[in-house]
């Protein structure tokens, strides 16, 4: 995980990380050097104290002399020394420094002091000799509380002053980290407090880096801000051009579904005319023969009467449609889309395209009706088209509703074969089609994208799915739009 | 008619001081090479006869002679009165002056104690005679329990006692201190040691063997000197031998090497006292 920490807290962190290791390292290499040095010092101890004790009871030893040996060794009183032993050549213990009493015990470790010959950190080990003769050993043994004792008091000191340090080099590398961050973030504040169009000035009067820093992102950003003023202008224009150019390609979208629609109507209005047609030619006939009776009368007129509102009807839900207001209202889904497959029944029925609808009932949806339903029309087109294109006997277009976490989803699916997999990423791409120039604007996803995406704050996505319906296996494209409820 | 009156009361005083007492100061001691501490302890005897002997214008001094022959000397010339030593000293400044032996010193509390020779536990020494042709450590030529007594009980079984290292006689050698006299015989520098009883149990007794113990011995014993008047003499006994029986008296006892008390010879003690001389 990168984590982003501010420059100023950076070279807080770094400074102290140096520090830190420093003072750490300086540290370690205290605690082990007064070891060294209590060691060294303990060794010299031990070694002239033991040197000086064989000078002085040597002829003792010699001699035996017990009282003279004991009263000397008691004389070399120092609490770095926990016991003196005087054993004599075979290792029993002669004398010692802490014990009245005579004994004839052995030493418990002369065996392994004369195999080793080492002296081990807290006994020392000095043979006696007279004549050329080995006639005794002096073994110093050190406190090994007190030098436990010294060493943890040291390395306590050492802790204290490492704190201390640590403590010192929080403050010093927060007041450095602040020193070389100041002029840093003066620059920012500078930076940020001056309005879009200002002009950038620090009159940083020093002469050391920052300063030639602070020159150099004055004239920057001075030079930066008169390119953006050119260049605002030049997006202004360009934004007003594409404004224009966008609302051109609406208005010819918005002419082409028109010109659908039209088929549409048209279509639809066909019948009726011609139930009219025959029903006043009927009259007409009836009249001029003189058989025209009453009930023919009524009947025709009433079927003339209830042609002519169905086409008002029409024309109404052509106008609504056409009328493109954009306004946010509530509408029931499965409502809106039953209208559209009526205004599109006509043109569906002459493609022998089936619609199979598994919709949910009672879907209300807050937002812009006629955007939702120019976006329906566009998708439903094209799986017409690319039905027409293929050679599949039974065509369908599936629509299916589901709501799903206060958004509804709508599916839109034909058994057209699909997109080819090299152009589906970018048929929402405004001015792709791959149809005949006749037949396509390349705009009608494109627009249908922009109502969905921009328009209702939802999403659209398309992919090739096969699925069986009917016992036969289809391929096609499926679009799925997505769009919040409110 | 003055002048004659003056005469007798001068003369009066001079004789009731001679009649009484004829000597102003006494002074007591025992030998020691390092008589800082002797005097101090001593001192306070001294003092407590002082304060008794205040109205009879008798001052009590402390003299410490260095050794045998320095006592002799001072006792000799009156610089020494009151001799209080060991058995061994005593004797041998009874051999050349003129003192008599009459209390005993309750030492460190001890009335008197005896004289103890010791092997090592696992000798096959048994008795004095098997150590002809050995070595033995005495402990130094002053020592009563040490050397003398051992030494003389030795020559009076018959055998000789040397420091020639002949093989028909038992050698010796000075270990100078109770300790080395264990140590020697530990560490087998020689066969056997000499000590007194009391010493002898405050060592580890599982590693020795005694192989002769003497007769009681008095501790310490108090002589006069002969040329002190009887009648004084017998007045600072009966000091002493009260001294015990009340609170100052104890107090100095106690500073005197922890003195329990002074006591009359008893005529067992004599007697023993005959045999060593």
């Amino acid at each position: 995980m990168k984590i982003n920490f501010s420059i100023k807290l950076k070279i807080f962190l770094n400074i102290l990380f140096f520090f830190s290791v420093m003072i750490t390292i300086n540290m370690l290499y205290d605690i082990s050097e007064s070891k060294n040095q209590l060691n060294k010092y303990l060794y010299n101890l031990n070694h002239s104290s033991a040197k000086l004790l064989k000078n002085n009871i040597q002829s003792d030893m010699y001699g035996l002399n017990y009282t003279n040996i004991k009263n000397t060794i008691d004389t070399f009183d120092n609490s770095y020394f926990k016991n003196i032993y005087i054993l004599n050549k075979d290792g029993y213990i002669f004398a010692q420094r802490n014990r009245r009493e005579i004994t004839f015990n052995k030493h418990e470790s002369f065996d392994a002091l004369i195999k080793d010959k080492k002296q081990n950190q807290f006994l020392y080990f000095l043979p006696i000799d007279f004549s050329n003769k080995i006639i005794g050993y002096i073994i110093i043994e050190n406190s090994h509380e007190l030098i436990k004792e010294i060493i943890h008091s040291k390395e306590n000191k050492i802790l204290k002053i490492f704190f201390i340090m640590l403590f010192v080099t929080i403050i010093f590398s927060s007041i450095l980290s602040f020193v070389i961050t100041r002029p840093i973030f003066t620059i920012i504040n500078k930076i940020n407090s001056i309005n879009k169009n200002d002009h950038l000035a620090f009159n940083n009067t020093s002469k050391d880096e920052f300063a030639y820093l602070s020159k150099v992102i004055e004239e920057n950003h001075n030079k930066v801000q008169s390119m953006n003023e050119q260049l605002e202008e030049t997006v202004q224009i360009e934004v007003k051009k594409n404004k224009e150019k966008d609302f051109k390609l609406f208005e010819q979208t918005k002419m082409a579904s028109l010109g659908e629609m039209i088929g549409n109507i048209a279509h639809q209005w066909r019948q009726p005319l011609s139930i009219i047609t025959t029903a006043a030619t009927g009259m007409s006939t009836h009249k001029k023969l003189g058989i025209l009776e009453d009930e023919f009368f009524n009947n025709s007129c009433e079927t003339i009467n209830k042609n002519a509102q169905y086409l008002s009807q029409t024309i109404d839900d052509f106008k609504n449609f056409i009328k493109g207001d954009r306004i946010k209202i509530i509408f029931n889904l499965t409502n809106e889309i039953n209208s559209l497959l009526e205004l599109l029944k006509g043109m569906l029925k002459d493609n022998n395209i089936n619609i199979v609808l598994d919709i949910k009932n009672e879907i209300y949806i807050n937002g812009y009706k006629n955007e939702l339903i120019q976006a329906l029309i566009n998708i439903v087109n094209n799986s017409k088209d690319a039905l027409l294109d293929s050679s599949i006997e039974n065509k369908y277009i599936f629509i299916s509703t589901l709501e799903v976490e206060g958004k509804v989803i709508i599916l839109l699916k034909d058994n057209g074969g699909g997109v080819p997999e090299d152009i589906i990423s970018k048929i929402f791409e405004p001015y792709f089609t791959t149809k005949h120039q006749s037949q396509g604007t390349g705009l009608g996803l494109h627009m249908t994208y922009n109502l969905i995406v921009e328009g209702m704050k939802g999403t659209i996505d398309v992919k090739n799915v096969k699925y069986i319906y009917n016992n036969n296996e289809y391929s096609g494209a499926e679009f799925s739009i997505s769009i919040p409820i409110n | 008619m003055f002048k004659n009156n003056v005469i007798k009361i001068f003369l009066l005083i001079s004789f009731c001081s001679l009649s009484s007492y004829s000597k102003e100061i006494i002074t007591i001691g025992t030998i020691d090479t390092e008589p800082k501490e002797k005097i101090y302890k001593f001192q306070a005897i001294a003092d407590y006869l002082q304060e008794k002997f205040n109205e009879k214008n008798i001052h009590f001094d402390v003299e410490i002679p260095k050794d045998i022959n320095n006592a002799i000397n001072l006792i000799n010339n009156n610089k020494l009165d009151i001799f209080v030593d060991s058995i061994y000293s005593t004797i041998e400044v009874q051999k050349k002056s003129d003192i008599s032996i009459l209390a005993k010193r309750w030492k460190k509390g001890i009335e008197d104690y005896r004289s103890v020779v010791f092997v090592k536990k696992n000798s096959n020494l048994n008795n004095l005679a098997d150590l002809k042709g050995k070595t033995i450590a005495f402990e130094d030529e002053f020592s009563t329990s040490g050397y003398f007594i051992p030494k003389k009980v030795m020559e009076l079984q018959g055998l000789k006692v040397s420091q020639d290292g002949k093989k028909d006689s038992i050698n010796y050698d000075y270990s100078r201190s109770e300790e080395n006299t264990f140590a020697w015989v530990i560490y087998s520098k020689v066969v056997a040691g000499v000590t007194d009883d009391k010493t002898f149990q405050s060592y580890d007794n599982n590693m020795f063997k005694i192989i002769y113990k003497s007769g009681l011995i008095p501790r310490h014993l108090v002589s006069f000197s002969n040329k002190i008047n009887p009648q004084l003499r017998d007045e600072i006994l009966d000091i002493l031998y009260s001294m015990d029986t009340n609170d100052k008296g104890k107090e100095s006892l106690k500073v005197f090497s922890k003195t329990k008390k002074f006591t009359p010879l008893t005529s067992k003690d004599i007697e023993l006292i005959k045999g060593y001389k």
